[in-house]
């Protein structure tokens, strides 16, 4: 059953403990962070069952690591980072790295590529995640965020202790590069 | 299709948003909560750790400010001069004469009757009372004890040396 859950503060209070209470830390987090980290890599590995691997590797690295949390990020942003470099490392080793393997589309068609055939939307999700892929990695999560999540820049910079200029800056960036990438990809 | 494309740049179309976005399906409840068991259970929890006794903190402290007391302590009660304790007053005036011998009764072999003989002189209640029915004690000690043998009775010193297992002839000491 899920729990209420304390603030950040309390969970990572308890993530850090030298005693048994410190497993309360990982189902708080589950409870807290679980369903936005399972959409965020299920985007980004495109199957319920590598993203159910890397989701508990994640939290088991979450675990492992948890003294090293220093709080200069927000506890999610923290385990975000882990979780996307631990989706990094499952993809290498199913050598699937660079190429997503979307399993179900995370983008449908546009009216701009309706006379485009080869614009479907699984290949146009593709090209998508193989952009967004390839900007560094503030970007990047400032992007995710923002585009796929609908998150707020105000929300943002909580969770990335960033400011709202910076982060608007960097998803400008990230907005010309990823279009930049889908126009390079469409002439082909 | 490049046409289009190029032109679509020179519009600045935005061409990601125009993207619809597909939302991800989510699992249900079952899966995350069989998911915090599954990484519990990969998980080494950590064992409280026994801190030993003398480890702790605040026994450490502790121990420390009983040393301190306790060394100060007998430094200053060894570097003190010593006060004698003030001297316990008797009220001889109040001691009655068979108080008095009852005590030399019991203490007689602590007593040296030499010793004794200087005090009697300033008891003046019973040592009165010594002088009524005998002659003057004068300052010669062996005077005074006879004084105080005659006020003896001899039945009590046969009895008294009856109880101290001394074997004499009661002849000898009730001729004497």
């Amino acid at each position: 059953m899920t729990q209420s859950v304390p603030d950040e503060a309390t969970i990572v209070s308890y993530l850090q403990r030298e005693d048994a209470a410190a497993e309360r830390a990982i189902g708080w987090i589950v409870d807290a962070y679980g369903r936005r980290l399972y959409v965020s890599i299920k985007r980004w590995s495109g199957s319920h069952e590598l993203t159910n691997d890397i989701l508990q590797d994640t939290l088991v690295l979450v675990w492992r690591k948890r003294d090293q949390f220093q709080g200069n990020s927000s506890l999610f942003s923290w385990i975000h980072r882990i979780a996307y470099n631990e989706t990094l490392q499952t993809l290498r080793r199913e050598q699937k790295h660079r190429a997503f393997e979307i399993g179900e589309a995370i983008v449908g068609s546009s009216e701009l590529f309706a006379q485009t055939p080869s614009a479907t939307p699984e290949q146009l999700s593709t090209w998508l995640m193989e952009a967004v892929d390839s900007l560094p990695e503030k970007q990047r999560i400032v992007f995710e965020m923002k585009y796929f999540e609908d998150l707020k820049y105000e929300e943002i910079a909580e969770i990335t202790k960033g400011s709202v200029g910076g982060l608007k800056a960097n998803y400008f960036h990230a907005v010309q590069k990823i279009e930049a990438f889908l126009i390079k990809q469409l002439n082909h | 299709m490049n046409s289009h494309l190029n032109s679509m740049n020179d519009d600045k179309k935005d061409i990601i948003h125009s993207l619809e976005r597909m939302p991800v399906q989510l699992p249900g409840d079952d899966f995350f909560e069989s998911l915090k068991k599954e990484v519990v259970a990969k998980i080494d929890t950590p064992q409280p750790k026994i801190v030993p006794f003398y480890s702790r903190r605040w026994i450490q402290v502790a121990a420390s400010v009983l040393l301190v007391v306790g060394l100060g302590s007998l430094w200053i009660l060894n570097t003190q001069p010593e006060t004698p304790l003030p001297a316990k007053k008797v009220d001889f005036s109040k001691v009655t004469r068979d108080e008095v011998l009852d005590y030399l009764e019991e203490h007689h072999e602590d007593v040296e009757v030499d010793e004794l003989i200087p005090y009697l002189k300033e008891v003046p209640t019973w040592s009165a009372s010594l002088k009524t029915d005998s002659v003057a004690v004068d300052d010669n000690p062996l005077a005074q004890h006879t004084e105080l043998w005659e006020d003896i009775d001899k039945e009590d010193i046969l009895e008294y040396l009856e109880e101290e297992s001394i074997d004499l002839d009661e002849d000898l000491i009730l001729g004497s």
